[in-house]
């Protein structure tokens, strides 16, 4: 393949860059300073062959900073002269396009079809050769470069097959290797796995023993409970012939005294000093007997007082009511004659006081009056007419005096002169004082004047009125409208008046006083009849009363004074001796039910006291079959025993606090047969016994303590469960690092193999083809490389025609001659892997700075004889070596 | 008939653990989750407690736990709760010394071998209210149908049969090795109105009628055994379908955290957090009983760029503990060791040289079972786990190219 054109519309540091229109010839020269873009015309190729990688333009490192799209394209020839156009765009997503001899195809981001014979890793580590490379050559062993240039074909991600293999058989070894030498995992973890084995054993021992120690403290404790009881035993034997036996014979005793007292049943009901109370029993029946017998005498006295009270006093306190309504209403009806007597003298007061008025007024006396008739006169509409009558009266009365004073009018002009007198002295007596500053005068004056004035007027109204009356005259009217007036209001009284005797005269000319005198007389008559009303009501009740009083007599079979005051005060007297005879009768029934009170209980008593004396009696005839006396000294020997054992069992009690238990202690004890008896010596045996046993105890306490503790440690140790925990995670450990070693031992297998294969199959041809060049470049001096064998133990070794025995290639060789051996076996490389397929352009970038001038002059003829059937791209910063160059045939391409 | 039915007890199973502590609370829950089992039967006053098979992991009883054994029965046949214990593989009744020598309390009823134990059930007044058959394992490797061996049941009251079995069909078999199998069809036709079983520890319902119910373990043992673990509280009915309800009881649970966006963890923090999120996650779906304690594994595998970090042992404990303290459980425990930085596989397999070769002799190595080996076999040290030396190979090769790639690609740790 011959890239015959190549055109960057922008890739990095190179814009709008072309080659040019001429086809690029085998031999291409990139003239340039350092950075001045020869990695990226490197990489330019990359792309076009390959497509981009990334594939996004946003992390694309030579994507243009503008921000605009990788655009770039070549013309390419293939091996078999077909002519091919690619042109591929990074922007958002990767574009390419080929075209081949007019066939279009879309590349996407594919290789191109003709270059899949060469990954692209190895096309963009192994087609190019820099000058940073060769200096690398310093600092690697010849192991890693053979391993790089033979293993890795060149290819410079890789790292040297034989540093992997010796660190994975490193690994391996660090888990397991045959011999025992240094620290091995998996045989520390075989180690600790046994060792669990032990453990293992130890805890199914650990179990066995537990088992063994359970048990052994189960039958401890049996015996223990057995040494319990046993001491048990002994010390109730001990404590029995110690203690108990003592107690025991109180005990006896006091049931010796009891036996002696016999049944308690027998003394039921018997006082402690049976002989004192049969005598104390006797007295208190006599004493009884003698108060019942006063008691009867003192009843004769209350019984009188309840028998005085008899059915009249009954009676009257059965009609308390009624007798003091009665007697309260006589007492009332004093008070009424007094003011019967009252009324009547007001009676006699008030027609003393009505006769004369009477008199003056009617024509009949006053007893003839209808006080009915009187009673009904409105004396108040009375008195308005005659009001109304005596207006009218005057008014007529003052027409005619009026008519006369009109024929006086003619003396009035000698009023008015004296007026004028008047007025003028007047007004001259007040101008004087005023200026001689003498009030008198001026009041003088004053007076003279208004007397004047006031005659002045007396003039002007008698003479307008004057006028009018003769006017009125002389019309011949007004006059007798009044009179006509006064008739009628005349007429008005005297209807009213008509219905009572009344004076001709009064009703003639009738004046507001007999108004008031008719008044005056209607109140008298009215008062009159109110008081004699009151006279008849009182006289009435007073009748009713003595009515009453003569039947409740009656009832009462009382006899009565006939007049209420007489009736009510005796019916009084007689309701107060009933309530006294009430009040004793009263009283002497209380006192009788006292008195039957304290006979029915001296009564009761005396039965009671007369039963204990019968019942004491016959408990005591019982005691000894019917004689009295006999059974009492009995009695007071049975009684004696039950005290004194009595006090022999409270001296006990209070001897022991615990004597009831005790006294259980020596009822269990004999009902189970204990033995009381024991001598001293076997009181001794069983005192050393109990010590033996209290001994035994101890230790058995001990033991079952000793043995809780190992069984409580033994459960905290681990189980056989917990160590077959610990064993299976070690196995799985095991089988863990196992698998590990064998998976780092089979990987390091595997990349021998590879390798073995990969060099039978590559590297003799490498070989072959790198001696050929590095022939060439030395001129003869070496004709032939060997070395790399599959065992990675051999080195890259020169033969020549001069070296008696081959020369091992490492540090020792000279610089220029390890670059040239490299230039060889890369060159070589690079034709192996692309034999008999399209071969690749070959970028060498400034290889030849360390070279001698034959070498590099031998060099660069093989550049130009390599260029003949690969294309290559020479980089160089040297002007004259691409001067040379070009010379031979070269094109130049300056960044 | 009500029954509390549990299975696969393993009493003092070897819990696999390097710590003492965690295997010492793991013992302790195993006797926890069976004193709560036998508190539940008493306070639902059952009828029977069904144990089908496997009490006991094996013939290492610990004295301490023989003796919670059978203070806890007594407790149950003290309050009149009869016990039917049907024997299993790991508890065999004719040749496990357990089974076989316990002093078992009056009132439970141990089926040793192929002989059917039948226990009339009765109330508190004495009526019969069901049956109970059980057929258990004379020795460790029963291969025969036991389900062949039950009675016709008879009557009117329900059947209950117990079997330590594994049935064909049944979820999650595979796990578990091939025991007294049975078939679910024979099962459904024998007329029991519930097959009480054991032997799969994973709990599920395989027929509704009649009821046939795995009640899975009481308590996990490990990783794999996740989920809430307990009994079944089984209401029998004759001829329908019995009311089951599952009743939890393990105080310790297992957990199983996969880190599904691993390589997008850039930092070990950005990996705690991820195993947070993934934790919470589960916990939404199931929080679980309250004081329950947990022991999560966090298994981290494939690409990831902290695939160096991972494998250092300082960082993995780092991460531990922490984890340990966020996500309050009783222990965290990491599986690293699949991890390997993200590279494109397919690229590397094309290379012309001595990495595209072993790539692709490793793949060949893989696929191709007749493939003659380019080593010694008696080279592997582990190689006798496995049935044959190629599934073994096969087994160390599984992933292998991403151990290739981390090896021999240039780059940091490139001798990790």
């Amino acid at each position: 393949m011959k890239v015959e054109r190549v055109r960057c519309g922008a890739f990095g540091s190179l814009n709008d860059f072309d080659t040019g229109s001429d086809a690029l010839p085998g031999l291409v020269v990139v003239v340039g300073p350092n950075e001045a873009g020869k990695s990226t015309f490197f990489e330019v190729l990359v792309s076009l062959l390959y497509g981009f990688r990334p594939t996004s333009r946003e992390i694309h490192p030579f994507a243009p900073r503008t921000g605009g799209e990788i655009d770039i394209e070549a013309c390419l020839t293939l091996d078999g002269g077909q002519a091919w156009h690619v042109h591929r765009r990074l922007l958002a997503a990767p574009r390419g396009h080929l075209d081949r001899n007019g066939d279009q195809e879309d590349l996407k981001n594919r290789p191109l079809p003709a270059i899949t014979h060469v990954d692209r890793q190895v096309f963009r580590h192994v087609y190019a050769i820099t000058l940073a490379e060769l200096a690398a050559l310093e600092t690697e062993t010849w192991n890693q470069i053979q391993d790089r240039l033979i293993g890795a074909m060149g290819a410079r991600d890789l790292v040297p097959l034989r540093k992997a293999v010796e660190s994975l058989e490193q690994d391996a070894g660090a888990l397991w290797r045959p011999t025992r030498h240094g620290n091995q995992r998996i045989r520390e973890v075989d180690a600790r796995v046994l060792e669990n084995l032990s453990r293992r054993q130890d805890a199914l021992d650990r179990d066995l023993e537990l088992r063994r120690l359970t048990h052994e403290a189960a039958t401890a404790t049996t015996d223990l409970k057995a040494a319990r009881e046993r001491r048990e035993h002994r010390r109730l034997a001990l404590e029995n012939a110690r203690r108990l036996q003592p107690i025991r014979s109180h005990v006896k005793r006091v049931q010796e005294l009891e036996k002696r007292g016999g049944p308690p049943e027998d003394l039921d009901g018997l006082p402690s000093a049976p002989g004192e109370r049969l005598a104390e029993s006797r007295r208190a029946c006599e004493e009884l007997e003698a108060r019942l017998a006063t008691l009867k005498q003192d009843r004769i006295p209350p019984q009188a007082l309840v028998d005085a009270y008899g059915e009249v006093h009954r009676g009257i306190v059965g009609m308390r009511d009624d007798v003091t309504r009665v007697v309260a209403a006589a007492t009332a009806m004093e008070a009424e004659w007094l003011r019967l007597g009252a009324l009547e003298q007001e009676i006699q007061d008030l027609e003393r006081r009505r006769q004369p008025l009477a008199r003056e007024l009617m024509t009949v006396p006053a007893s003839q009056l209808d006080a009915e008739r009187l009673r009904g006169l409105r004396t108040a509409e009375l008195r308005d007419r005659i009001r109304a009558f005596g207006r009218a009266r005057e008014e007529r009365e003052h027409l005619q005096a009026r008519i006369a004073a009109s024929a006086r009018s003619r003396q009035s002009s000698t009023a008015l002169a004296g007026v004028v007198v008047g007025l003028v002295g007047g007004l001259g007596l007040v101008a004087w004082g005023s200026f001689s500053d003498q009030g008198t005068l001026v009041v003088a004056g004053a007076a003279l004047v208004s007397a004047a004035l006031g005659v002045a007027g007396h003039w002007w109204w008698m003479r307008r009125t004057g006028r009018r009356a003769a006017t009125g005259k002389r019309e011949g009217g007004p006059s007798t409208d009044a009179e006509h007036r006064e008739r009628e209001a005349l007429d008005a009284i005297q209807t009213l008046l008509a219905d009572l005797p009344m004076h001709e005269e009064i009703l003639r000319d009738p004046t507001t006083d007999v108004a008031s005198s008719l008044v005056r007389l209607q109140e008298l008559t009215g008062d009159l009849t109110a008081r004699q009303e009151s006279i008849d009501e009182i006289r009435s009740r007073m009748t009713a009363l003595q009515v009453e009083a003569r039947e409740l007599g009656g009832r009462l079979g009382v006899v009565l004074p006939p007049d209420s005051t007489g009736a009510g005060q005796a019916l009084s007297r007689a309701l107060r001796e009933a309530d006294d005879s009430r009040r004793d009768a009263e009283a002497g029934e209380g006192e009788l039910e006292r008195l039957d009170r304290e006979r029915l209980r001296w009564t009761a008593d005396l039965e009671d006291a007369r039963q204990r004396l019968g019942a004491l009696e016959g408990s005591l005839r019982k005691l000894s079959g019917g004689d009295l006396a006999a059974g009492l000294k009995e009695a007071e020997i049975r009684i004696d025993a039950r005290n004194r054992a009595t006090q022999a069992m409270d001296e006990l009690r209070r001897t022991h606090p615990d004597l009831d238990d005790v006294l259980v202690r020596i009822r269990q004890a004999e009902e189970s047969g204990e033995d009381w008896t024991l001598d001293s010596d076997a009181l001794v045996e069983a005192a050393t016994e109990l010590e033996e046993l209290t001994h035994r105890i101890e230790e058995l306490g001990k033991h079952l303590v000793a043995l809780e503790h190992e069984v409580a440690d033994l459960e905290r140790q681990p189980t056989i469960d917990q160590v077959d925990g610990e064993g299976v995670a070690l196995q799985e450990e095991l089988d863990w690092l196992r698998r590990t070693r064998d998976r780092k031992v089979l990987l390091a297998r595997i990349l021998r193999e590879a390798d073995r294969v990969f060099r039978e199959e590559h590297q003799p041809d490498v070989l072959r083809r790198a001696g050929d060049y590095l022939e060439h470049i030395t001129g003869g001096r070496y004709v032939r490389l060997s070395g790399g064998e599959a065992d990675m133990g051999a080195e890259f070794q020169l033969h020549g025609p001069d070296l008696a025995e081959p020369m091992t290639v490492d540090e020792t060789t000279s610089t220029g001659t390890r670059e040239q051996v490299y230039l060889a076996l890369r060159l070589a490389i690079v034709d192996h892997l692309d034999r008999d397929q399209e071969r690749l352009p070959l970028l060498l970038d400034e290889v030849f700075v360390n070279w001698d001038e034959a070498r590099r002059t031998r060099g660069l003829d093989l550049v130009v004889e390599v260029a003949r059937t690969r294309q290559v791209f020479l980089c160089t910063c040297h002007e004259e070596w691409a001067a040379e160059l070009k010379t031979r045939g070269a094109r130049l391409v300056h960044l | 008939m009500r029954i509390l039915h549990t299975a696969d007890v393993h009493l003092d199973a070897a819990f696999t653990s390097h710590s003492d502590a965690l295997r010492r609370k793991l013992r302790d829950a195993s006797r926890t989750a069976f004193t709560r089992l036998v508190d539940h039967a008493l306070s639902e006053s059952v009828d029977a407690l069904v144990i089908a098979g496997d009490l006991f992991d094996g013939d290492r009883l610990s004295f301490q736990t023989e003796r919670m054994l059978l203070g806890e029965l007594g407790r149950l046949t003290a309050a009149g709760i009869p016990v039917v214990y049907a024997t299993g593989n790991h508890d065999p009744g004719r040749t496990g010394r357990r089974a076989m020598e316990l002093r078992w309390p009056d009132g439970v009823h141990v089926a040793r071998d192929r002989e059917p134990v039948t226990l009339p059930v009765q109330n508190a007044a004495g009526d019969e209210i069901g049956h109970i058959v059980a057929v258990g394992h004379g020795g460790p490797r029963e291969s025969d149908d036991l389900s062949m061996l039950f009675p016709t049941p008879t009557g009117e009251t329900p059947r209950v049969a117990t079997l330590h079995t594994q049935v064909n069909d049944a979820g999650g078999w595979q796990e578990h090795d091939a025991y007294a199998p049975s078939q679910l069809k024979s099962l459904k036709t024998a007329g029991y109105d519930y097959w009480a079983l054991g032997h799969v520890h994973r709990r599920q319902k395989l027929s509704s009628t009649p009821s046939i119910h795995y009640p899975g373990n009481l308590q996990g043992r490990n990783p794999s055994e996740s989920g809430a673990k307990g009994a079944l509280l089984a209401d029998v009915r004759r001829g329908a379908a019995a009311a089951v309800r599952f009743v939890s009881l393990a105080p310790i649970r297992w957990e199983d955290l996969p880190v599904p966006k691993l390589r997008e963890a850039a930092t070990l923090d950005d990996l705690v957090h991820q195993v947070l999120d993934a934790w919470e996650a589960a916990r939404e779906d199931d929080g679980g009983d309250p004081g329950t304690g947990w022991i999560v594994r966090v298994d981290l595998r494939g690409a990831t760029p902290l695939w160096q970090e991972l494998r250092r042992e300082e960082n993995q404990e780092h991460l531990r503990s922490e984890l340990e303290m966020l996500l309050r459980v009783l222990h965290v425990s990491l599986r690293v060791g699949e991890v390997h930085r993200p590279v494109d596989l397919a690229e590397h397999l094309l290379r012309t040289d001595v990495l595209g070769e072993a790539l692709r002799l490793a793949q060949s190595i893989r696929e191709s079972p007749g493939r003659e080996l380019p080593f010694e076999p008696g080279e592997l040290i582990g190689i006798g786990n496995s049935d044959t030396p190629e599934d073994y190979v096969r087994d160390l090769l599984d992933g292998i190219e991403e151990e290739i790639l981390a090896r021999m690609l240039e780059g940091p740790g490139q001798n990790q």
